[in-house]
């Protein structure tokens, strides 16, 4: 009997010993109750939200959750970030938002749960237009996505008279006295605008030479990205003048530019300081007989729209000049949005 | 006429001894007791003496005379210095050995659960400092007998097992540096791999453990024992019946320590703090910290509660002159860390027989096959360390199932790969199929010439296959999988004759003189084969995968070694004892032309045992068994690769074509590194024997040893595998290491049915590099591993070897007005410009007081040496249970913690960090240790300094051991002679200061240069084991 | 008795049997590598002797340290990751892994081509042509000027080192002089040139390979241009360019090419190159292979192999400095959209997807990387292709052409000069500059070699104050999520001190010489 005691004794040890190292048995999944969504940056609760955008999801007994659904769609689970009480999240891109159930669905082990949340129209986007310059009145399509609800668009600062539109297109009018602007399109989900801008056929510079522009000149100081004085974007070309007659000089040397579908060259100048009055020539093609004359007006963007045919109408675009045309070396301007409309 | 003669025999607990063998002395007549331990025998009329024998029981023997009854009590083997010692090349009574030897008991080291035998040593015997380098199944445990003797070479001791040598260096540095584990660590992640070469061996085989310290003792090996000599005696056969044992025991293996890092809410607030450090956007996730959980724990995730099984069976006894003991064995150890395990199947046969008078043969053959996966550790990306740096914000699976990763798209290339992940999918498997054992011969030619003719041998043939399967960790995805297929073999034999005279003159002068030969061959060879694109993760065999792309290697090489030795042991009068010992070896390692192979190893040792002088008649009844030893020796060491003397191109594929790069710096003046030692003991027994006391002191001068120098990469470019020349080796100067060491035993109490024994191992040594060359003053060792290079250690003139170099650090600076007057760091103005030094920085210490801080203000800041070591064995029984609790413990060296730079050195995005970094510097909190968070791997917070450095004394409840014997009253009626159940825990706790995982951090690799790095360790288990011993 | 004297014989005879077998049996060479003076035996022995020298010993220098200290600290890349961060503001310390990497590849390369001018003389059979001797010497005497070219454009004065052995016992070198540093590099320059065999280099892509006299004349160019001395630059390279012996890849001189055909695997050793380091992918071997694209390429799509860590990308600066129309662009940019039917070709192609954002940049870098191993005919792995990584092509040596007659004017219009730079922006699709400045072949070498590790060392050999103004004024900064993307500036401000490296800390450790100031060179 003695012996059996210590036989008992010592199958205790070892019982003792595999429940030590043994796991802990998890509990009985709880149905989840949801109670709210809130912002994640500070503690706002909304009942809508942005796709690609995070939110906590607050409830309980969330912490066997599996899925999250915006309107049937199932968004990306970080496990870590899922709490008992809460569960961070972020819209899926692609989640529907348009005539939509607008509920969020938690799935846990426990069961279901469902909270109203409308996913809020995203922003607009533009991926093109054509054509991409036309006169007042014509029509221009904008392609690019979610245009629902179009409230209205923009050239610069003004509005234009839309046509007609689609998730995926707007046919507009251009309005009057539009030579060059970006395009924006606002909707209830927000504004977008155009990369490029509305109004040129064809661009020489916007912020950066075209393809096969090279850049020359002689006599000057030139920076071809400045970023101080802009007329539109972010760049423009800051000319200084250091000799007479110096010259502001780009050259192309890509596939031929014919001017036959084109009226007039457009470019806008800068007078730097102690430039009001001076002039400068627009020479095209090396042509120094036949040039235009420009005048400075210091601290103002001013657009010249010179037709080709008083530039002798050339029939191919190889070079473009601005050339100090009095004589008198130190000045300078800021250069931006050259091109052919 | 014969006489029947009967009688019992008992153990010293009064169990009887079924089993045990009584003989006529000189005659063939014997018989054995049965399961009451009761014999009966006809003794013919030449009989004179009765020679009772009993595994582990001392021999006893008996005068007949006129007595017809017999019942003796045999003494257990251990505890009585009368026993025989395994010396090499023979044995002797223990009592009369004059050199320094420490023997352990199958009894010391039974039912533990540790898988090699080099383990088990761990503070059992004086002097041999023993330490797990990985807590890895498998891996490679370094054993240090008597401080280090080699500053770059091999410091493990040679094992000789039942006669066979067994190199113990895991690093292979004499074969080349090859090893099992051979796949491109590209694939199968690298780190710390080197395994242990005991392994192979069953424990439960191993009968007894001679550990030869002192020159004297090991000079019989010669240049192979440089190190110490472990001798290994395996279990015999008796004559007597046979028995059956078995031994079993389940274990279940735990992490001791979690090691406290942040959890998600501190994590993001410490990403929110470096967002601005870096300058990058903090992280929407992380705006509102209290909508976070604790997230992913990843320690616990990669550690697990691990089983551990072993079962062994044993079959022996003897008859006809024929004993026999066979055995098989199984252990399976699966790791706390996932994914890693070790399983081993061992057979053992053990059989000597006496063909006639004059003749006995005998072979030891041990066969064993040990399969294993090596998961990646002691490296930044370790599975280890990786889990410490692993952010809380990443699961382990996906909600679909898939293993996490780091997303992709995100802002930056950060974030590490999934530990768990990696851990699973990446197989490292290494097999390794041994073969090793010796067959001999004594021929007595007389009475006093026994000549013993052996051969031995040890056959590795190892398989390595690494297979990287596709995969998608979050951003990391492959889509290639690629296999690796490796086979090793490596071949060592060994001829060795040697003639013994043993002849007593006058009863008073006993002379053992011994006369020998020896030629040893090692060989080695592999091959591999590699290739990538399979169709699927389930098959992988070469030929499975695609043939476009497919690679191959191999290398061969081999080594020789010649030697001559002679030994003569000579006792006068039971009172001197005398030990001369010469040696000749010739090694292939160096250049014959420039007559650098011979080396000539002499030593001696003398005894005077004290106690048996009449002048000592008085005092031995209060200090009994004083024994005086000395001895002095010299041994060498050739534990380098082959062919350093000469130049030599290795062929390495490029563009262009088969390409051959010069790999040596050739040094034809190579020669033997020879270490003298100096041995001095004291034996005594105090209280009527029951406190025995060795102390013994020694001095070990290595001389011109052997040494890969450490040049300026500016000399030799990288390493040989990256392009560069390999470093050369010389013979650079003088090292010595003295210590002493201290055992105690101490039989407390042996009254009724208590007894308890105590056992004190105490051994402290001075390690001390006295000379190296005029052109080589010191030795750095770099640290190049995971982003991180810096000098780590540096070896001079009159300091120990290996010691920690860096800056000392005098703490933060957090007083702006101060900057002013404080010496100037690095060359940079105090600033909150990037890269200045500004509040929150770590202020260095101006050692050379220049008024600036720069790389001359690097020092020595601590030693990875311990001042002293320590056991403390306690055994109790009471009646039929008995307990031993073990202890162990270091004092005194310091541990390089280098996860705290990776895990708590913040300096990176997306990387966890320890929890108490948490507390650095900020305005608000300037009285702070920690210093602010810094970007880069190599800013100035992050240099080496004694910020990294933290006290490794530990002191570890090693082993408590409950065992229950049955008594055999109980078992005879169900047909079992003995039968024990035992629960023991392995590791229970551990005492130390240490904030690593375990301070018992050994050398990376075995590199004693690299001793006390703790690089995201394998840590050590818990160990909870509950077995039985039986025997039918 | 009679079996105890048979055994005692025995035991005689087995111990003789032994004892006269060791003169043999303790002679044991290596069995897996070659005795050196058994090698150099034959005229292809001789020829593959270099072979190494274009490989292994690179690896280091290779893998991550060239483009983690040119390209960041040039401005042309950023990262975050912490092991090279601090390039981006050079802030980095001697601790710094990868200015090891480069200081120890750069040695092997030297340690390596010593060991062969050391060996080969000594060991070489007389029966092996004086010829191809003589070229392998020349070889290895250019690539320890390449080396040394490396090493004094990185850390200044370094120790130059012409026997390895010769300091094995007095380890303690001090540094030597840039100047006779640059003297060294001349002279083993001009060796290789007057010894290597002249080429013309043809379709063959395998017979390219090695270097050439004119290769070395290349290089002589780029080095006198560094020492400003321009008369010598212009003369070595109308040398190269009249000899023919390069083409520009991409142009009518080699008809059906293109820019883009320069990085792929399959014309490795192509008209254009004049010096490359020659990787092959060997899978158990971990040294012999390109391991670039690891770091550069965005993701594991491209590479297939789960590597891909986009560890860098190309700075803000970088893409803007891009000339529109530029298809050098596309070869070393990839942008969000941008097509490479190249990569990933089991899929169809690769389109950059448009939440690319290498390192904070909305790009990633597309030079060197070359997709995955079945984009390579079978060949790549984990951190392992085999394109090989140019030290110097044809195209360069038109730019120093022409900035070597510019000869530090500040502009010119010389019709050698502009033919020479415009054939380059030709290549590239851009038009002809009617005359040049300084700027303008700044701003084209930084263009045409972008990732090649170059665009520092062009920042380090002008005028300090005007390259500090450069790196002051790079936008060196990130995009932000935000649509249109807003520019989170950072610039920084650096000092003249910060244009060489420190020597690795463990060099100085070892060797406290390497603070002290660099004394002259005995040459």
């Amino acid at each position: 009997m003695k012996k059996h005691i210590i036989l008992y004794f010592l199958m205790f040890v070892m019982c003792a010993g595999f429940l030590f190292t043994s796991c802990e048995k998890d509990e009985t999944p709880v149905p989840p109750t949801l109670e709210r969504v809130r912002l994640i940056k500070k503690d706002s609760t909304t009942s809508i939200g942005y796709t690609s955008n995070m939110y906590a999801i607050m409830g309980q007994h969330l912490g066997t959750t599996i899925k999250v659904l915006f309107n049937g769609t199932e968004a990306y689970l970080n496990p870590t970030l899922i709490t008992n009480t809460s569960i961070i999240v972020s819209i899926p891109a692609d989640a529907p938002w348009k005539d939509q159930e607008n509920k969020i669905t938690v799935i846990t082990l426990g069961g279901e749960a469902k909270i109203d949340f409308k996913i809020q129209q995203p922003g607009p986007e533009i991926t093109n237009f054509d054509p991409k310059a036309a006169g007042t009145g014509d029509v221009i399509t904008i392609t690019g996505k979610v245009f629902d609800g179009l409230e209205r668009v923009m050239f610069d600062s003004t509005k234009a008279e839309i046509v007609s539109f689609t998730s995926t297109e707007i046919k507009v009018k251009v309005p009057a006295g539009i030579v060059q602007a970006f395009i924006h399109v606002f909707t209830p989900g927000g504004v977008t605008t155009s990369k490029a801008a509305f109004g040129f056929k064809y661009v020489v510079f916007d912020d950066d030479l075209a393809p096969s522009w090279w850049k020359g000149g002689w006599g000057n100081t030139t920076d071809w990205a400045s970023t101080q004085i802009v007329k539109r974007g972010t760049r423009a070309i800051k000319v200084q003048y250091t000799g007479a007659w110096s010259g502001f000089q780009t050259g192309y040397s890509g596939a031929d530019i014919t001017l036959s579908g084109y009226s007039a060259i457009k470019i806008s100048l800068y007078g730097m300081v102690g430039s009001n009055g001076r002039k400068v020539k627009l020479v095209l093609n090396g042509n120094y007989d036949i040039g235009f004359e420009m005048i400075l007006k210091e601290g103002e963007w001013q657009d010249f729209t010179i037709p080709l045919s008083s530039m002798g109408n050339p029939a191919k675009l190889l070079e473009i000049v601005l050339q100090e045309a009095e004589g008198n070396a130190t000045t300078g301007m800021y250069v931006d949005d050259i091109g052919l409309i | 006429q014969s006489k029947a003669i009967t009688g019992s025999v008992h153990d010293d607990k009064g169990n009887a001894l079924p089993g045990a063998t009584v003989q006529v002395k000189d005659t063939k007549v014997a018989t054995v007791t049965d399961v009451n331990g009761k014999f009966s025998l006809q003794v013919p009329n030449e009989g004179k003496i009765l020679v009772f024998t009993f595994i582990g029981m001392q021999t006893l023997e008996q005068t007949i005379g006129q007595k017809s009854t017999f019942n003796v009590v045999l003494q257990t083997a251990s505890r009585n210095l009368g026993d025989l010692v395994v010396i090499g090349y023979g044995q002797q009574r223990r009592q009369d050995v004059n050199g320094s030897v420490s023997t352990i008991k199958s009894s010391d080291i039974a039912n533990i659960a540790q898988v090699s035998v080099d383990q088990m040593i761990q503070g059992k015997a004086a002097g041999v400092t023993v330490t797990q380098n990985s807590g890895q199944p498998g891996s490679l445990t370094s054993v240090r007998i008597r401080g280090v003797t080699s500053l770059t070479m091999n410091n493990e001791p040679l094992y000789v097992i039942d006669g066979v040598q067994v190199s113990g260096d895991g690093r292979n540095t004499s074969t080349g540096g090859r090893s099992v584990v051979s796949g491109p660590s590209t694939i199968s992640g690298g780190g710390q791999t080197a395994l242990s070469p005991l392994a192979a061996l069953n424990p439960n085989d191993i009968l007894s453990i001679d550990i030869l310290k002192d020159a004297s003792a090991t000079a019989i090996f010669g240049s192979r024992g440089s190190n110490g000599v472990i001798i290994i005696t395996t279990k015999k056969g008796r004559t007597g019946i046979g028995k059956l044992t078995y031994d079993g025991y389940y274990g279940v293996q735990q992490p001791s320590k979690y090691l406290d890092v942040m959890n998600l809410r501190q994590y993001a607030t410490l990403q929110n703090e470096m967002a601005k450090v870096y300058g990058v956007e903090p992280r929407q996730e992380f705006s509102d910290i209290s909508l976070l959980g604790n997230g992913t724990n990843w320690q616990k995730e990669i550690f697990r509660n691990a089983p551990m099984t072993s079962h062994s069976l044993a079959f022996s006894g003897g008859k006809d002159g024929v004993n026999y003991y066979v055995s098989a064995g199984y252990l399976d150890q699966q790791g706390i860390v996932i994914g890693s395990y070790f399983k081993r199947y061992s057979v053992r046969a053990n059989i000597d027989g006496q063909v006639n008078s004059w003749l006995k043969v005998g072979t030891n053959v041990t066969a064993s096959r040990t399969n294993e996966n090596i998961t990646v550790n002691d490296l930044k990306e370790g599975i280890v360390s990786l889990a410490l740096q692993q952010a809380p914000d990443l699961a382990v699976y996906n909600m679909d199932g898939s293993w996490a990763g780091p997303l992709a798209g995100k802002d930056d290339g950060e974030g590490s790969e999934n530990p768990v992940a990696k851990a699973l999918s990446i197989l490292n498997g290494v097999t390794r199929n041994k073969i090793m054992g010796n067959i001999y011969a004594d021929i007595n030619f007389s009475k006093a010439f026994t000549f013993h003719s052996e051969v031995s041998g040890d056959f590795n043939f190892g398989s390595n296959t690494v297979f990287k399967p596709t995969y998608k960790w979050g951003r990391y995805e492959n889509k290639n999988a690629t296999l690796y297929e490796g086979r090793s073999n490596s071949m060592f034999w060994s001829i060795r004759n040697y003639l013994t005279y043993n002849a007593t003159f006058n009863q008073q002068h006993n002379i053992t003189a011994m006369l020998g030969q020896e030629a040893m061959e090692s060989s080695w060879e592999g091959i591999s084969a590699m290739r990538q694109g399979f169709f699927t993760n389930n098959i992988y065999a070469i030929d499975a995968g695609d043939v476009a792309g497919a690679s191959n290697g191999g290398y061969r090489g081999s080594g020789a070694q010649a030697s001559y030795y002679g030994r003569l042991l000579y006792a006068f009068k039971d009172k001197y004892g005398l030990t001369a010992t010469i040696r000749a070896d010739g090694s292939s390692k160096y250049d014959q032309l420039a007559k650098k192979q011979w080396g000539y190893f002499p030593s001696f040792a003398a005894s005077w045992k004290l106690f048996n002088e009449p002048f000592m008649k008085n005092v031995n009844q209060y200090v009994n068994n004083i024994r005086l030893k000395a001895g002095w020796g010299i041994v060498g060491n050739q534990d380098v690769p082959g062919f350093l003397y000469g130049s030599s191109l290795a062929v390495n594929p490029t563009g262009l074509g088969a390409g051959v790069s010069t790999v040596r710096i050739p040094n034809p003046n190579l020669q033997w590194e020879s270490a003298m030692q100096t041995n001095l003991g004291i034996d005594f027994s105090l209280f009527k024997d029951k406190l025995n006391a060795t102390v013994e002191f020694y001095n070990k001068t290595s001389k011109d040893f052997l040494y890969q120098l450490s040049l300026p990469v500016v000399i030799t470019g990288g390493p040989d595998y990256n392009g560069g020349l390999s470093n050369p080796y010389v013979n650079l100067g003088k090292m010595n290491n003295k210590g002493y060491d201290i055992t105690l035993n101490y039989r407390a109490i042996a009254k009724g049915n208590f007894t308890w024994n105590t056992t004190l191992t105490f051994s402290q040594y001075k390690n001390n590099v006295k000379e190296l060359s005029a052109t080589t003053t010191d030795i750095t060792k770099t640290l190049n591993s995971g982003f991180l290079t810096f000098p780590l250690t540096r070896t001079v003139q009159g300091m120990p070897m290996g010691m920690f170099y860096g800056f000392k650090t005098v703490g933060i600076f957090n007083d702006q007005s101060k900057f002013a007057t404080l010496p100037k760091q690095f060359g940079v103005d105090f600033g909150q410009g990037p890269g200045q030094n500004w509040l929150g920085d770590v202020q260095y210490e101006d050692v050379n007081g220049d008024g600036k801080i720069d790389e001359k203000d690097r020092t020595f800041i601590g030693s990875p040496h311990p001042k002293f070591t320590y056991g403390f064995m306690n055994s109790f029984s009471y009646k039929n249970f008995d307990l031993s609790v073990f202890v162990q413990g270091s004092y005194g060296n310091k541990i390089l913690n280098l996860t705290r730079v990776s895990a708590g050195g913040l300096q990176r995005l997306y990387t966890n960090q320890f929890a108490d970094v948490a507390n650095f510097y900020t305005p608000e909190n300037p009285n702070t240790n920690i210093p602010r968070p810094r970007r880069g791997d190599d800013n100035p917070n992050l240099f080496l300094s004694d910020r990294f450095l933290e006290d490794g004394s530990y002191l570890r409840i090693q082993t408590v051991n409950l065992g229950y014997n049955f008594s055999s009253d109980l078992l005879r009626k169900v047909r079992i002679s003995r039968l024990k159940v035992y629960g023991s825990v392995q590791n229970l706790y551990t005492f130390t200061k240490y904030t690593g995982y375990d301070p018992e951090v050994g050398a990376y690799n075995g590199d004693a240069l690299q001793l006390g790095i703790d690089n995201g360790r394998y840590p050590s288990p818990r160990t909870f084991t509950f077995g039985l011993n039986a025997e039918f | 008795m009679k079996i105890c004297k048979r055994h005692i014989f025995f035991f005689s005879a087995l111990m003789a049997l032994s004892t006269g077998c060791s003169k043999d049996f303790l002679n044991k060479p290596p069995e897996d590598q070659i005795v050196t003076e058994n090698f150099y035996q034959t005229e292809e022995q001789v020829a593959a002797s270099t072979n190494i020298l274009y490989g292994l010993p690179w690896f280091g220098f290779n893998t991550k340290a060239f483009w983690a200290i040119t390209e960041l600290s040039g401005g042309n890349g950023r990262s975050w990751s912490g092991d090279v961060v601090n390039f981006g503001d050079l802030t980095v310390t001697g601790d710094n892994q990868l200015l090891y990497s480069a200081w120890e590849s750069l040695y092997s390369v030297i340690a390596q081509s010593n060991m062969l001018l050391l060996n080969l003389p000594k060991y070489v059979n007389p029966a092996v042509s004086k010829a191809t001797v003589n070229n392998a010497l020349g070889e290895a005497h250019f690539m320890r000027a390449m080396a040394y070219f490396y090493l004094v454009r990185l850390y200044g004065a370094v120790p130059l080192i012409e026997n390895n052995l010769d300091h094995i016992n007095d380890p303690f070198l001090p540094r030597h002089r840039v100047e006779d540093v640059y003297k060294f590099i001349i002279r083993d320059l001009e060796f290789a040139e007057a010894n290597c065999v002249k080429k013309m280099r043809g379709a063959t892509y395998t017979a390219n390979g090695h270097v050439s006299s004119g290769s070395a004349s290349a290089v002589l160019a780029k080095v006198y241009l560094y020492l400003k001395d321009y008369a010598k630059a212009r003369e070595k390279a109308e040398l190269v360019i009249n000899s023919k012996e390069f083409k520009l890849y991409g142009t009518d001189e080699v008809p059906g090419t293109n820019y883009d055909g320069l990085f792929r695997t399959k014309n490795n050793n192509n008209e254009e190159s004049i010096i490359a380091l020659q990787w092959t992918v060997d899978l158990v071997k971990y040294g012999p292979q390109n391991g670039t694209q690891a770091s550069f390429a965005l993701n594991s799509t491209i590479t297939g192999t789960g590597d891909g860590w986009a560890v860098i990308g190309p700075t803000i600066d970088l893409q803007k400095a891009f000339e529109p129309g530029d298809i050098r662009r596309k070869s070393t940019i990839m942008l969000r959209g941008d097509v490479y039917p190249e990569i990933n070709q089991a899929a169809g192609g690769y389109t950059v997807p448009d939440d690319a954002n290498a390192q904070g940049t909305h790009a990633a870098i597309k030079k060197y990387v070359v997709g995955t191993p079945a984009d390579n005919g079978g060949i790549g792995a984990y951190q392992k292709t085999a394109n090989n990584t140019y030290l110097m092509r044809m195209a360069e040596v038109y730019l120093i052409h022409a900035e070597a007659i510019l000869a530090g004017a500040t502009s010119t219009s010389d019709a050698g000069a502009l033919a020479s730079f415009n054939k380059v922006r030709r290549r590239a699709g851009l038009g002809d500059k009617p005359s040049i400045t300084l700027d303008d072949i700044l701003h084209e070498r930084r263009i045409e070699l972008a990732i090649e590790g170059d665009y520092w060392f062009d920042l380090g050999r002008i005028d300090r104050a005007k390259a500090i103004g450069i790196i002051n004024n790079q936008e060196r900064g990130t995009y932000s999520n935000d649509s249109p993307p807003v520019i989170y500036s950072t610039k920084i401000t650096i000092t003249e001190d910060k244009f060489l490296f420190p020597i690795p800390t463990s060099e100085t450790t070892k060797n406290p010489k390497f603070l002290e100031p660099p004394v002259p060179y005995k040459f």
